[in-house]
């Protein structure tokens, strides 16, 4: 007998077939119809409909979410404040674009801007760079008059000269544009003093503003940047014969204080300068 | 009842007719012909789930007879085996949101009514005496080849039955009712093929054997 008939047998599945055939009871049925209706009954009662907030919940979150990137983006965008010049030596320029300095590639075309600035002050006569840049000094003072004062103490920071201003009592600091590096480290610029190198270097090296915070290249605005910043390094190259000359006049018109601490200035700007033999110290200057 | 009507709307030859002269078109004809084929028992159990008590109806219809009868044979009691009928539809409602499209309902279903009886006869760790044996009913009109059967014979045959041990005949009933495969017993019982394979061959040969018996005593 082959394996299906082994388990197959007609006569067999015959007898089985001919057994009684019973059905489940009328109340079994009934019983069970019933409990499969009540169970769904239950069951549409159970649904709990969720109310409008929490089927909103999600474009909430969402909208929330797009909102709050707009706000940072549109912040990030927007110039904080504006940026305060400090002195020359001691502190960074601004403290908003101290993170600026430590970019390298930013220092690196910085370095290109000063040497081109540089290179131009060398090429300039050496007359026609002292004019321009008592030009530029006279200018500056004549801004920094009109400038109300008030204006310029919202804007440095207290205790922070920016401008070297107390050597110039009558002089308060100029407002120069914060787009203007180069207007700003002229404005920056004591009356009486040319400026420096060192801070012209910083007064140069911080970007505008919307640069620094946007991190945009925008290729128009540095190449107008790096033509004034030349012509910056050429007006106001510094001449220390000059800033002597003008510590000298301040001495011989009295304001002897002035004329101190200006001189303590050179003297921090210049500490390998040969004093020329005939320029008197105005430590040696008693009254 | 409209559910109902939407289910076995095809079945009204009556409507068929009325509508055949507008859905002449053989788009018409084959949805016609997708509208009157018999909806399985996945799509119900699953609009069952979905809350169509309809469906369940349907459900209930076609599996009561079979899988009562199957408990009926396997416990041997009425009383019990309306007992475990109802437990066993109970547990389908209770998991009608657990059934998965994917997996044969009338598997599904008869793997929670052996569960059922699993647990009875653990519980009850009774075996099948003849006296619990219901005696047969005539309920149909036998056919030829069951009229051969004499009485003597189908009581053998009964006793046979319960004398089987209780996976033996779970594998037999499962053939006869359910009419499952050899792969669908394994399925059910939880066991390999080939041993639900050796249970419906030693349930068969033991039966033959039964049977066998009943025709030599006559022969004597």
């Amino acid at each position: 007998m082959s394996e299906r008939n082994d388990i197959e047998d007609r006569n067999v599945s015959a007898h089985y077939r001919a057994l009684e055939r019973p059905e489940p009871p009328e109340s079994v049925d009934r019983a069970v119809l019933t409990q499969a209706r009540d169970a769904l009954k239950k069951h549409a009662n159970k649904v709990v409909h969720t109310s409008p907030a929490r089927r909103y919940a999600p474009f909430a979150i969402a909208a929330t979410v797009l909102l709050s990137f707009g706000i940072v983006t549109q912040i990030s965008r927007t110039p904080e404040f504006e940026a305060p010049v400090f002195d020359s030596d001691t502190q960074p320029v601004a403290s908003g674009r101290a993170g600026a300095l430590e970019d390298g590639a930013l220092e690196g075309k910085l370095e290109q801007d000063e040497a081109q600035g540089q290179q131009d002050a060398l090429d300039a006569p050496v007359e026609e760079t002292r004019v321009d840049a008592q030009a530029v000094i006279a200018e500056s003072i004549k801004g920094a008059a009109e400038e109300p004062a008030a204006k310029r103490s919202s804007v440095e920071p207290e205790g922070e000269v920016a401008t070297g201003g107390s050597s110039h009592p009558g002089a308060p600091a100029p407002e120069p544009r914060s787009d203007q590096p180069a207007a700003r480290a002229r404005a920056a610029a004591p009356a009486s003093a040319p400026v420096s190198d060192a801070e012209l270097e910083k007064v140069s090296a911080a970007p505008t503003g919307d640069a620094s915070m946007t991190g945009i290249d925008d290729k128009s605005d540095a190449g107008e940047r790096q033509q004034r910043l030349s012509q910056a390094h050429a007006k106001a190259a510094p001449v220390p014969e000059q800033w002597l000359e003008q510590i000298q006049e301040l001495w011989d018109s009295g304001d002897r204080d002035a004329a101190r601490t200006e001189f303590e200035r050179f003297l921090e700007m210049h500490p390998d300068y040969e004093l020329p033999e005939n320029f008197p110290l105005p430590e040696d200057k008693t009254d | 009842m409209g559910q109902l009507a939407t289910i076995t709307q095809p079945f009204c030859a009556t409507q068929h007719a009325r509508l055949r002269p507008r859905f002449a078109s053989p788009l018409r004809q084959r949805m016609l012909r997708r509208m009157t084929q018999r909806v399985g028992d996945r799509d119900l159990m699953v609009r069952y789930g979905k809350g169509e008590a309809d469906a369940f109806d349907l459900l209930y219809g076609r599996h009561k007879g079979p899988l009562y009868r199957y408990l009926m044979r396997q416990c041997g009691r009425d009383d019990v085996a309306a007992d475990l009928f109802q437990e066993t539809w109970s547990r389908v409602i209770q998991a009608r949101h657990r059934y998965a499209p994917t997996a044969k309902f009338t598997t599904w279903l008869y793997r929670i009514a052996r569960n059922c009886a699993v647990d009875w006869a653990r519980k009850q760790r009774v075996s099948l005496s003849l006296d619990d044996v219901p005696e047969p009913a005539a309920e149909r009109e036998p056919t030829p080849e069951q009229a051969a059967i004499t009485g003597e014979s189908l009581h053998r045959f009964r006793h046979a039955l319960t004398e089987l041990s209780f996976e033996q005949r779970e594998a037999f009933l499962l053939r006869e009712e359910g009419g499952f495969g050899v792969g669908d017993i394994a399925a059910i019982t939880g066991v390999g093929r080939e041993t639900a394979k050796s249970r419906l061959r030693y349930a068969a040969r033991k039966l033959r054997a039964a049977l066998a018996e009943d025709t030599e005593t006559l022969d004597e």
